[in-house]
């Protein structure tokens, strides 16, 4: 006995190891499925709920660790998504834009058609960058008929309306006088009454258009609104084009004849084509 | 020496049994995983000695077969001998921080195939090429690969001196 405790003394180590391995083995060895499977059955019941726990906490903190490259790549793709919403915010504007155009050209086809005056189509390609003169050059010149004088009228309001007349003429542009230019004269009457007078502009800071020598009697039967046309009276204009609507009337005492202020129909801020008129259609 | 306490070591090497099977199984390559238990065994029986390093080894192997699918005894067996051997190492050899983890990781994958290799002979009936195939050469590779990271890590918890190691 004594013998024994000294052996397993000295060789502690090796005995130990031994057993170790003597008991894996016999685990291994008695694979009868019964012993073995209980035996695991029994350590597994005990460990599952452990295994189980560090799974759930793994799960957790992997779950935690994905959503921050879940993040990351959502962060990504909304900056990718926030610069096609931009892209297609412009688009859209483009859109709105080519069909606000598309309307107008729409209407501006139909106003051409319908026109009796043989007439040309122009563009305005530059304006008087001043204050002092109100002119502005159109993309039709001497090759398109266009000559001095040719009055040049646009779509307004559903009506033809007047802008002024041609001053300048080169072979692929020509400049023209709007008829808010202090030096522009339009022979003018009321569409209603029929009362004449002479038409002048203002400026283009005003924007309007004033209409003199109309006779004061005329006065109690214009209104405010009123239509004014083209008399076409020895005018290089032709007869009823529209001009604009009376804003203003007034009758000094010391003057013989009333003074109207007009406003033009035409939005000169805004105008984009216009229409030359060449003549009579045949 | 200072001798390290055997239970923290062995607290850590069961937990890692643990975290192996449930934790770490989305760490693979081509569905080979990394025996992080056997790694870190076998850089605790080279601080710890023959004696702990076996028992410690028995105990996470115990616990690898009882989550795992393995036969009970099968991992328990080849820890106790990886836990041993690394164990023999303890004060006769210098651990760098690179060349000798990268040695006893694939000593250590080597001998886990050799002893899987006669285990399976002997006592499973399981087919010989499932121990000797391709996928020891990739763990090998990983373990290859991460030994260092993981000798360095332990040394950052002063769970592994290379000083020390060095003085015996």
């Amino acid at each position: 006995m004594e013998g024994l405790r000294r052996f397993l003394s000295r060789h502690r180590n090796g005995v130990v190891f031994v057993v170790l391995i003597t008991i894996s083995t016999i685990a291994i060895g008695t694979q009868s499925q019964s012993v073995n499977s209980a035996s695991k059955h029994i350590g597994y019941s005990i460990f599952a709920s452990v295994q189980s726990s560090a799974a759930e906490v793994g799960h957790f903190f992997g779950n935690f660790v994905n959503s921050i490259g879940e993040l990351r790549r959502i962060r990504q793709e909304y900056e990718v998504l926030q610069e096609k919403v931009n892209e297609y915010k412009t688009i859209e504007r483009d859109i709105l834009d080519l069909q606000s155009e598309n309307t107008q050209l729409r209407e501006l086809l139909d106003f051409s058609q319908k026109m009796p005056l043989s007439h040309v189509a122009a563009r305005i390609i530059a304006k008087e960058p001043g204050l002092l003169f109100d002119g502005f050059t159109v993309n039709r010149g001497r090759t398109h008929g266009i000559t001095e004088d040719t009055p040049v009228i646009a779509y307004a309001e559903g009506f033809s309306s007047l802008v002024g007349k041609v001053v300048e003429v080169t072979d692929a542009t020509a400049k023209v006088l709007p008829i808010i230019d202090r030096s522009c004269f339009v022979a003018a009457k009321m569409r209603e009454s029929r009362y004449e007078g002479l038409l002048h502009g203002l400026g283009a800071a005003d924007g309007l258009v004033e209409m003199t020598y109309v006779k004061k009697r005329a006065k109690n039967r214009i209104q405010f609104g009123d239509l004014v046309v083209t008399s076409g009276f020895r005018s290089i204009y032709p007869e009823d084009l529209y001009i604009g609507r009376v804003d203003a009337i007034r009758a000094p005492e010391w003057e013989s004849s009333l003074t109207l202020e007009i406003r033009p129909l035409v939005d000169f801020t805004r105008l984009e084509y216009v229409f030359i008129l060449l003549g009579e259609n045949e | 020496m200072r001798k390290k306490n055997p239970i923290i070591y062995g607290v850590i090497l069961i937990v890692c049994a643990l975290l192996q099977n449930s934790v770490f199984t989305s760490l693979h390559i081509a569905e080979i995983r990394p025996d992080f238990t056997l790694l870190l065994l076998v850089f605790f029986a080279h601080q710890l000695g023959t004696m702990e390093g076996k028992i410690i080894g028995f105990l996470a192997g115990l616990m690898m077969d009882i989550l795992g699918m393995a036969p009970l005894g099968f991992h328990s067996l080849i820890y106790t001998v990886i836990g041993h051997l690394f164990g023999l190492t303890r004060g006769k050899m210098y651990v760098d921080s690179l060349t000798m983890p990268v040695v006893f990781a694939i000593a250590a994958t080597l001998i886990v195939t050799f002893t899987s290799f006669i285990i399976v002979i002997v006592f499973l009936p399981l087919r010989l090429s499932s121990v000797l195939s391709i996928g020891v050469l990739i763990q090998i590779g990983m373990h290859a690969v991460l030994a260092p990271f993981i000798f360095a890590l332990l040394r950052v918890f002063k769970l592994c001196s290379e000083h020390e190691t060095q003085m015996l």
